[in-house]
């Protein structure tokens, strides 16, 4: 094969001027802060595209020490969304990203409606944002700190919003902490959604033996890393058979053969997250790991592989 | 910085489960300062165990790059406590091995052009850095004081891994060896010699020195102690309160101007 196989994916085919990637592997929220920090270690334009630290309306200090606690294959963190917010991020991060071929999409958390429209509606029209990716795993102030992402009602709503003034391409990133994640992904996909991500991490708790109290200053955290990963698999497979928008997969994806059951089950693109902690290639590695596979198989393009392992496999 | 395979040249138990891992990097030694750490992968790069997940950051002890010290060109020594399943991993390194190795990070010590009297303030394995930061005021013709705490005698770090010409004072909690006490108690009898201060070790330790030094009087720097995710200054697990608000132990630091600290509050 003189031509290599194509690793080309559109998460946002139904938006006029796509999301249009090289290849299917993105650097998940919070995991790559701005783009800049990795630059060193890898070449960051090899890169399927960067999702940004998570941006809100106002900076943020975020959570007390202890944030993180190491679990078996995983980590919880209560970070507490501490960021520069979209003011600095705008004057400072987006002109840099302006810069790159690579697509960033700013992640965005808010508290309230109000705070995600406001902020949605700055960055997509900054230079620099490819694409929105909406965090609703967030308490939700006007509704006794509820998270948008527990109930179709409210993911509903705040997709709305933000779809009312995000002219780029919107994705929502879907909690794992619900009965029906279809439920949820069919909400948000009806209220203008171009693509879900899949999943946000899952709360859970280590206890300080000597303390006899909860490990974390914020008591839970979010768990990530590879413990996680069958159970994002499982909801991905689940999601691709209730809507017809693309599915970012994401959870504990470590290496290409993760990422190729997340492409399998159904997932468009996949995201890497806690694993560029431990191996800062990671991304890449996975990168050249699909293609490696595409080539071994005889495979001639990456979407072929889509949805292989469901029962009646969505077109994409 | 770079991350890449070192090889394990040594790996020698220097006190009671506290063991010095020689690596050879030649980039890596190169580069490193005072000050500054690597953050090590404890499953081995052979292997794709996931448990334990996240890398150890672990302080450059001394590195051939210095002529000070017996340390071949191309090698660096790190030192670890063995504290639980990840750092008893690291005990199992043979020579001959190889370790995943990311580094050098961190902001380092910087030894003020003025500095002809350097105090340097340890607790606990805090000493790592202290080590290296002496080696590097000595070849600069300053004269070096490490004042030491542990909590026993059998940690203590021995007398001759450090420089000949360093003045060593040990202490210990339990009174087994040296002065009894905390090391701060021995503040009093050095702050008047001195004309910079370097330290490493536990908050509290730090915060006493902070408490007896009076606000602005000496130059100080203490390197800060925190549990990381990535090293790198991107997952934001190892920040610290300061005054300019939470900054990141692993880039910002580890490092800091002990006046940035807001001690005493």
């Amino acid at each position: 094969m003189t031509q290599g196989p194509n690793l080309e994916v559109n998460l946002a085919p139904g938006h006029t001027a796509g999301l249009k990637l090289k290849n299917p592997v993105l650097t998940a929220s919070g995991t790559f802060g701005y783009g800049t920090e990795y630059a060193k270690l890898l070449d960051i334009q090899r890169l399927g595209g960067i999702v940004s630290k998570a941006i809100t309306l106002h900076p943020r200090e975020g959570n007390a020490q202890p944030r993180i606690a190491e679990t078996p294959s995983g980590m919880l963190n209560a970070i507490g969304l501490q960021n520069v917010g979209v003011e600095v991020a705008i004057r400072e991060k987006a002109p840099v990203w302006a810069g790159w071929s690579v697509p960033v999409v700013a992640n965005v958390a808010g508290f309230s409606i109000r705070d995600f429209v406001e902020v949605v509606e700055k960055l997509s029209s900054t230079p620099g944002v490819a694409g929105i990716e909406l965090n609703i795993s967030c308490p939700n102030v006007d509704h006794e700190g509820r998270m948008f992402g527990l109930d179709a009602h409210d993911a509903a709503a705040v997709t709305s919003a933000a779809r009312s003034v995000c002219d780029i391409p919107l994705i929502v990133k879907l909690s794992p902490n619900v009965t029906d994640v279809t439920e949820i992904a069919r909400a948000v996909e009806s209220e203008g959604a171009d693509a879900v991500s899949l999943i946000n991490t899952i709360p859970g708790m280590v206890i300080d033996l000597r303390r006899r109290q909860p490990y974390l200053a914020n008591q839970t955290g979010g768990l990530s890393g590879p413990a996680i990963r069958p159970i994002a698999v499982r909801m991905v497979w689940q999601v691709v058979q209730a809507i017809t928008i693309p599915i970012v997969g994401v959870g504990g994806i470590a290496s290409a053969d993760d990422a190729l059951q997340f492409l399998m089950a159904g997932a468009t693109a996949v995201q890497i997250g806690t694993a560029s902690f431990v191996n800062p290639r990671a991304a890449v590695d996975v990168i050249d790991g699909i293609e490696a596979f595409l080539r071994a198989e005889s495979i001639p393009a990456v979407i072929d592989l889509i949805g292989a392992a469901v029962p009646r496999a969505a077109a994409r | 910085m770079k991350q890449s395979l070192a090889s394990v040249i040594a790996n020698t138990e220097i006190a009671d489960r506290v063991f010095v891992l020689r690596l050879e990097e030649p980039d890596q030694a190169r580069e490193v300062r005072p000050g500054q750490f690597v953050h090590i992968r404890c499953v081995g790069f052979r292997g794709t165990s996931t448990d334990p997940l996240l890398r150890r950051p672990l302080s450059v002890l001394r590195t051939g790059a210095n002529p000070r010290n017996t340390v071949p060109t191309g090698q660096y020594d790190v030192l670890y406590d063995v504290v639980g399943r990840g750092t008893a991993l690291l005990a199992d390194l043979r020579a001959g091995d190889f370790a995943d190795v990311l580094g050098p990070l961190g902001r380092p010590y910087a030894i003020r052009r003025a500095t002809r009297r350097l105090l340097l303030v340890a607790g606990g394995v805090g000493i790592v850095p202290l080590i290296a930061l002496a080696e590097e005021a000595l070849r600069r013709q300053v004269d070096v004081t490490l004042l030491a705490g542990f909590r026993t005698a059998n940690k203590i770090f021995p007398a001759d891994l450090v420089p000949n010409e360093v003045e060593y004072v040990v202490a210990t909690n339990d009174g087994t060896m040296g002065h009894a006490g905390v090391v701060t108690s021995l503040l009093p009898d050095y702050l008047t010699w001195a004309d910079q201060i370097c330290a490493c070790g536990p908050v509290p330790m730090l915060k006493e020195l902070a408490a007896q030094r009076r606000t602005g009087s000496l130059p100080t720097q203490i390197a800060m102690e925190e549990h990381m995710g990535c090293a790198v200054g991107v997952c934001l697990g190892c920040v610290v309160p300061t005054k300019r608000g939470n900054r990141r132990v692993c880039r910002d630091g580890p490092v800091f101007d002990l006046a940035e600290m807001g001690w005493p509050e």
